[in-house]
């Protein structure tokens, strides 16, 4: 859990964060005071809120060793009790950090004060940001470019027929550091009539993750995000389109409180 | 709402069940209340919480891995 770095934005927006595993309580104990935690670690040993919450793993079977473990996710409850917003990752191996979250549930509390940038085509807006304030050595910090595509336009995954471009995200440093392969989210496929074929296409905006892992830590960083996209519509492909943004993000930002990842 | 997606914001994500794995009660419907214990031994209660702020409850899978 990233979640302590983030108490003070959380703070800010009056949201009090719960974090619910089935651990027992001496385990939650242990990691709070070794990652220096302040929000609540609640034990739910039998997995019953798990359970009331429909979470179950549904992976596993009784017997085995991790059997109770919940689907990871988050639910920002209102003041009347009723589920504001839900943030269930489409892949539920991953863990999604506390950032993230933050960012997520915070609109743009913090936008702002990361490194991001933005472009708009008309037909396609496109932005960048940096889900840190900065980089530091050894702590993966993830780039979200979110592609948000007018009404009636989609954007395409892959494969699509020569000729075709297939929405595409490359992340360059300046120093150099490491980029891991480019998360994209799952398409649908969609009947393009003009072309009478099937695409496989994205449901709405798309959000492509890319990864960083600085291996320095010193100057800033100068993070070039090249997108390549062609949208769609029902009946015909604009031409495709390449947008560049970037980023510029400090090295060696502390953040208080904020252990390693678990 | 039921079996809904919930409200959608654009993100591929936040869909209920659609990504074949449970996601539990959707956007607009009531969470269930809980009162667990924490790592300090506390009873920490949502409705409580809810009393004066808005909570983010968070299920992850261990602490230890």
């Amino acid at each position: 859990m990233e979640l302590q770095g983030s108490l003070p934005d959380l703070a800010g927006q009056g949201i009090v964060p719960l974090a619910v595993s089935c651990d027992e309580p001496a385990v939650l104990a242990a990691f709070a005071w070794d990652h220096g935690i302040e929000y609540a670690l609640l034990s739910d040993r039998r997995s019953e809120v798990i359970r009331r919450y429909g979470i179950l793993n549904p992976e596993l079977a009784p017997g085995d060793e991790h059997y109770g473990i919940p689907v990871p996710g988050s639910y920002l409850v209102g003041r009347d009790g009723r589920v504001e917003q839900k943030l269930f990752h489409r892949s539920h191996r991953v863990r999604e950090a506390g950032a993230a979250l933050v960012r997520r549930v915070g609109g743009r509390a913090t936008a702002g004060a990361w490194p991001s940038a933005s472009v708009s085509s008309g037909e396609v807006s496109v932005s960048a940001a940096l889900e840190a304030p900065g980089l530091r050595v050894g702590q993966v910090a993830d780039v979200v470019v979110r592609l948000e595509p007018a009404p009636g336009l989609h954007l395409y995954g892959r494969p699509v027929p020569e000729g075709l471009h297939p929405t595409t995200v490359t992340v360059t440093s300046t120093p150099p550091l490491e980029v891991a392969p480019a998360r994209y989210p799952p398409t649908e496929p969609h009947y393009v009539r003009g072309l009478g074929m099937e695409l496989p296409a994205y449901a709405g905006a798309v959000e492509v993750v890319v990864p960083l892992l600085p291996e320095r830590a010193e100057g800033t960083f100068a993070i070039e995000v090249g997108v390549r996209y062609q949208a769609c519509s029902e009946s015909e492909c604009l031409l495709p389109r390449s947008e560049r943004l970037l980023l510029e993000a400090p090295a060696g930002v502390l953040v208080p409180g904020r252990g390693r990842p678990a | 709402m039921g079996q809904g997606r919930g409200a959608r914001r654009g993100a591929p994500d936040s869909g209920a069940g659609a990504e074949g794995f449970p996601t539990g009660p959707d956007v607009g419907e009531p969470a269930p209340d809980f009162s667990l214990v924490d790592q300090l031994g506390r009873a920490v209660t949502l409705s409580g919480v809810l009393r004066r702020s808005r909570a983010l409850v968070v299920f992850h899978r261990s602490a230890r891995w």
